[in-house]
């Protein structure tokens, strides 16, 4: 009887399989490796922070303010802000996304290094 | 029409270089280059606001800016509720004289309560200007929890029932030959957070056109305002993502899709931002007015269409209704959106589909779906 998958479908299931996994990771790896976050106070850049680096930090004069940037990307980790809209946000990584800490005034934007023209240029929140 | 029945991919490909060719060529014709400028305020309807756009120059783009930010800076006292300013009667001042003396205001805050009144009628009373006195219990417990989370409570029905009939909106009196709002109960209130940032965002950005404003996407505070195109020599579209409600297990909010629009507004109204837990429950901002409670079918509504005033006050009515009432609505004002359920489950309109990178494969450079939008 004629076997149900010869040795080379499965070597081709296997590759594909394998190359598919390859892709998903590397796409992932591209997109945090392709953005920057810029923090803004009082609506200028004061800084940009690579979100490849974990750690947690505050800016000087804004103590009361600790962003953190983890593998999910950056957040308000805390604010002594009353609403929290904030640290509600969670961890944003992708182009075009923002948290804002009205007020503190002082907001996350994420852009993008390398145009990849299907990243959203903003986000519906 | 014919691309629509290009299905091979390849041939896809080459129609997209051919429309990349020939913007090319078309923009080396123009005078000036186009340039990516940004720019940010906050402050104004308590909210951030981000800007991005192509002009030929910095001080072109400021231009816009500026008109926008002058524009949306008058609208905001108008329509504020909060705040008095020196010789100005805006809605606080509506607010103030409830039950006593109409109010002479400016014909933008006659024309912004008539507008409301329009919506109030086209969405069965789902969103009603007047439910201020219900709003404001809210507002109060919410930033009660906000100050003392561990004693976070709900109000109970009786207090807000106890409103209800300071809740009519036949009662918001108009008279626009003498240009002045008159509410008629004692205790009655206005509340246009659900549509005056939309409304006012329509209006900005109509006066930036008149000074030649083509191309720019504006983040009102979550509301998006598409205007033209983005002119990098690329994209036929601007892309707007819309948020997942909810976050990852481990914090993360991602978006869930991407939309790519021209000359659109996008709208969510979700339960993700404004609210405050109560014993492991959502309490947030957007309330139902039949039950007075949050309304609760859905964790977010995303809604597009051009007029972004429209686009805002339908988000909190279909956040409301339930989904059948809701896709008629929007189909009677030719709004496209996208409902997502507390499980993470999806409903779309037909023409939402057009537009979406998750539910339909479409990206900013697709000429198929140059064709829908233009």
């Amino acid at each position: 009887m004629r076997p149900l998958f010869k040795r080379a479908d499965i070597i081709l299931l296997l590759i594909i399989a394998i190359v598919s996994v390859g892709l998903l990771v590397y796409n992932n790896l591209r997109q945090s490796e392709n953005v920057t976050a810029q923090i803004l106070v009082n609506n200028a850049v004061v800084t940009t922070v690579e979100l490849s680096t974990y750690t947690q930090f505050s800016l000087p004069g804004h103590e009361q303010i600790v962003f953190n940037i983890n593998n999910d990307g950056i957040a308000f980790a805390a604010s002594d802000c009353p609403d929290k809209v904030c640290v509600h946000t969670g961890y944003i990584s992708h182009a075009g996304q923002t948290a804002v800490c009205l007020p503190n005034r002082v907001a996350i934007r994420i852009v993008e290094r390398i145009f990849d023209p299907d990243a959203p240029d903003a986000v519906a929140n | 029409m014919l691309n629509r029945l290009i299905k091979n991919p390849l041939v896809n490909k080459a129609t997209t270089l051919l429309v990349a060719l020939f913007m090319a060529a078309s923009l080396t014709g123009c005078e000036g280059k186009w340039t990516k400028y940004e720019g940010a305020f906050d402050g104004l309807f308590d909210t951030h606001c981000d800007m991005v756009g192509y002009a030929r120059s910095i001080s072109e783009f400021n231009r816009y800016a500026d008109r926008f930010y002058e524009v949306m800076t008058e609208y905001d006292k108008l329509f504020d509720i909060y705040n008095n300013y020196d010789g100005l009667n805006n809605l606080k001042t509506v607010n103030d004289n409830a039950g006593a003396d109409p109010v002479e205001v400016d014909h933008r805050v006659i024309d912004l309560i008539l507008y409301c009144k329009q919506i109030y009628d086209i969405t069965g009373g789902a969103v009603n200007v007047a439910m201020g006195p219900v709003l404001s219990i809210w507002h109060k417990y919410r930033e009660e929890a906000n100050a003392n989370p561990a004693n976070a409570r709900i109000p109970t029905s009786m207090e807000l029932y106890g409103q209800s009939e300071l809740m009519d909106i036949s009662f918001v009196q108009i008279d626009r030959e003498s240009s002045a709002i008159f509410l008629a109960l004692k205790g009655m209130s206005l509340d246009v957070g659900a549509i005056a940032k939309g409304y006012a965002t329509y209006q900005a950005v109509e006066e930036m056109k008149k000074i030649g404003m083509t191309n720019m996407l504006i983040n009102m505070g979550g509301n998006i305002i598409s205007i033209g195109k983005p002119q990098d020599g690329a994209r036929a579209r601007w892309g707007v993502g819309v948020q997942d409600p909810r976050l990852s297990v481990d914090g993360a909010n991602n978006i869930l899709d991407t939309i790519y629009v021209n000359d659109i507004a996008v709208v969510s109204s979700g339960d993700y931002q404004r609210y405050y837990m109560v014993g492991g429950k959502r309490m947030h901002h957007i309330i139902d007015p039949e039950t007075l409670f949050p309304a609760s079918r859905y964790t977010s509504v995303t809604v597009v269409h051009p007029d972004s005033a429209l686009a805002d006050g339908l988000s909190t009515a279909l956040f409301i209704m339930d989904e059948e009432e809701g896709k008629a609505l929007a189909l009677e004002y030719g709004a496209e959106a996208l409902w997502v359920y507390a499980d993470g489950q999806t409903q779309y309109t037909n023409g939402y589909k057009t537009i979406s990178k998750t539910y339909g494969g479409y990206s900013a450079t697709d000429p198929e779906s140059l064709e829908a939008t233009e």
